[in-house]
């Protein structure tokens, strides 16, 4: 007989959702994402706090092939970010300093090559360090970057940025709404996760595990260390400068600000919260990190929450009741629809306590990482006898 | 004769005026099984750090064969036909059986090369030659893009590889004898386990040479015995010459053919395990000089 409680069908739908062939989830995870911007709760400020959402699954997605696959701390990620960000704007608007004009499509190649060239300048100096010594190279070279944006006025128009970037055209209709911003950020997240999930079950993905876990011995099995330190940084940094390309296009402006250390920090937050390593955990570090706060702002937020009259009534009720017993008074509960506000304004005190209690909660991580198994082909020939010269 | 003949000439390291080895000359023929002893830090890891590069020797050379070994990197001494284990088990903790012998394999699967990326093979090839001579650009940086090419892109070429070092891996486990561990993470093996796996991650990088530091330590007499058969049935299935440090002397003396004896860095016997036995020198080295000139015919 199968259970009629609620728990009893959410385990089974549990059940069957884990049973699913990994095709069949993505498409009914493509499915969902389709329809949200049908969804009349979904106006355009909620999509475009989806585009943010989705812009720091691919950072967070190309971070995690630096840290999470190969293992090396990078404080630094926001300079690729920015590389990507500016090679585009100052290829394709009107506005920079270099009278060059390209299309979207033409930029982003190069901006990827930018970053990937990018992140080889960072890796080379950083090779013999690791840890802690690491965190900090890389932090100063989020930070030269900033500044040099700042100081080359010539050619990035310094602290007073770039405007009017050009967006990208996609079979003859202009991405320059906030639906098509939030269908085309959607692809080019579910692209990098493709990506990444394909270089990690690769060869090379086991050559950045075995630097992860013990790099003298990884050296010592045949593992050119510096090889594989090198394609993890560009690696990461060509995803980080797509991220750019996408972030420039969308905003249309870009200064030097937008780049500050907060943007790494973030990233790295969103993967560590995620759970190291594991694509579901980044897509909902990202939610929590970077949509929450904002979402905490909207109108329907407030909305919403003026519905809960009744828990208020309740709780002052009680309140009222200790009132009068106690020779002080307690106070109470403001009305609900201002709850909202309060909300808005302590919006931060929130996010905070929400990450410590995750981190207390979960200290791996939201989801984090399984570890999977290889399949084998046919299992009747591992008792085949060994020969020489067989392996 | 079969490859991998091993070869110190006046091996030296000094770690700042501390001289771990002196003028050590070895002379280790292929296919052998060769012991090197002495007591703790006579240098015996010492040796193994410099021949696997992890060390680089202040004095001396090694050859492999007719290969130099020394001033090389520890992965260009892999390629050459070099592999080890460790004393204090160094495993992929965190990865399974199979995938640490696949990375002892790492130099042996195909990458994907010029075919991954090139659908139409004559003229393709011709193009991806001409992009890996554009004068500026190091040929390393051609082949890390066509390798994350291969992975992305995951032709029929690089599943192949793949599928064939996974068969080799299974091949590899099951014979050190952990058939059916081959999902187990590596760091929830049993402790002879680990060591077994250690051997066949050394295996698979498909060595000439295997240096074992101390291999049964740690192990109950069982366990060694086993370790020992299986020490000897590898070398006698894959031709390899084996270096061996250990401290059980049933262990050394059943299993070498040869053996090293160092003391404070320096060779002070070498011989078959008989000859080792009666020598004054090493039983002066382990009993002290004392015990030597008191009971007159001690054994170590």
């Amino acid at each position: 007989m199968p259970e009629t409680t609620f728990r009893g069908w959410m385990g089974d739908a549990r059940a069957r959702w884990a049973a699913s062939p990994s095709w069949a989830k993505t498409v009914a995870l493509f499915a969902l994402l389709a329809v949200v911007p049908f969804i009349p709760m979904f106006d355009e400020p909620w999509l475009r706090v989806f585009f943010l959402v989705g812009l720091y699954v691919m950072l967070g997605l190309g971070l995690n092939v630096v840290v999470g696959f190969a293992g090396l701390l990078d404080l630094g990620y926001v300079a690729f970010f920015a590389v990507g960000a500016y090679t585009l704007a100052i290829l394709s608007s009107a506005s920079s300093p270099l009278d060059v004009y390209l299309n979207f499509w033409l930029v982003l190649p190069l901006g990827m090559v930018a970053g990937a060239c990018a992140g080889l300048l960072l890796g080379l100096p950083v090779l013999p360090l690791r840890g802690d010594y690491l965190a900090i190279v890389t932090l100063g070279f989020g930070e030269i970057v900033r500044i040099l944006l700042v100081n080359m006025d010539n050619i990035t128009a310094g602290a007073q940025g770039i405007s009017a970037i050009s967006t990208p055209d996609v079979v003859l209709r202009d991405i320059d709404d906030p639906t098509s911003w939030y269908y085309f950020i959607v692809i080019a997240a579910a692209i990098v996760a493709f990506v990444t999930t394909r270089l990690r079950d690769s060869r090379v993905g086991r050559a950045w595990e075995a630097i992860r876990e013990d790099e003298d011995v990884a050296a010592g099995m045949g593992i050119n260390t510096v090889k594989y330190k090198l394609m993890a940084f560009s690696m990461g940094a060509a995803i980080g400068a797509v991220g750019g390309v996408l972030y420039a296009s969308q905003y249309s402006f870009v200064n030097p600000s937008a780049f500050t250390l907060q943007v790494s920090v973030n990233v790295l937050a969103l993967v560590i919260i995620g759970g190291m390593g594991s694509t579901t955990g980044i897509v909902f570090g990202s939610f929590i990190l970077v949509g929450l706060p904002d979402i905490l702002q909207f109108r329907q937020t407030g909305d919403l929450l003026g519905n809960f009259e009744f828990i208020r009534s309740a709780v002052n009720g009680v309140i009222d009741g200790l009132d009068a017993l106690l020779p002080w008074g307690i106070g109470g509960l403001p009305p609900s629809d201002t709850w909202g506000e309060e909300l808005a304004d302590k919006r931060f005190i929130i996010y905070g306590a929400l990450l410590v209690a995750i981190m207390v909660l979960r200290p791996a991580g939201l989801f984090p990482s399984k570890r999977r198994e290889l399949e084998f082909e046919n299992p009747a020939d591992a008792d085949a006898p060994l020969r020489a010269g067989a392996v | 004769m079969p490859p991998g003949t091993l070869l110190a000439e006046g091996l030296g390291m000094q770690f700042d005026g501390l001289s771990a080895l002196a003028d050590v000359s070895l002379r280790v023929p292929a296919g052998q099984i060769h012991g090197l002893i002495g007591p703790n830090g006579a240098g015996k890891t010492t040796f193994f750090n410099c021949v696997t590069g992890f060390y680089r020797p202040t004095s001396g050379t090694l050859r492999l064969d007719d290969q130099r070994l020394t001033g090389l990197a520890p992965h260009e001494i892999s390629a050459c036909g070099v592999s080890r284990t460790f004393q204090n088990i160094r495993l992929f903790g965190n990865m399974t059986a199979l995938e640490n012998v696949l990375i002892g394999g790492h130099s042996h699967i195909g990458a994907g090369g010029a075919e991954v990326i090139v659908i139409e093979p004559r003229t393709g090839h011709r193009l991806l030659d001409t992009a890996r001579r554009l004068p500026g650009v190091p040929k390393a940086t051609t082949r890390g893009v066509v390798e994350i090419a291969g992975a992305i892109g995951r032709p029929p070429r690089v599943r192949q590889a793949e599928r064939d070092a996974v068969l080799g891996a299974r091949r590899l486990l099951a014979s050190v004898g952990l058939v059916g561990r081959e999902n187990v993470i590596a760091r929830n093996l049993a402790y002879g386990d680990q060591r077994r796996l250690e051997l066949a991650r050394a295996l698979a990088t498909r060595p000439k040479l295997l240096l074992l530091d101390e291999p049964t330590a740690g192990m109950n007499p069982q366990e060694s015995a086993s370790m020992v058969g299986l020490i000897r049935r590898l070398r006698d299935e894959f031709g390899t010459t084996v270096v061996l440090i250990e401290h059980q002397m049933r262990v050394v003396m059943g299993v070498c053919e040869q053996i090293t004896v160092l003391d404070y860095g320096r060779k002070i016997a070498e011989g078959s395990p008989a000859e080792i036995q009666r020598d004054a020198r090493v039983i002066e080295a382990y009993l002290g000089t004392r015990a030597v000139e008191g009971s007159g015919h001690a054994a170590p």
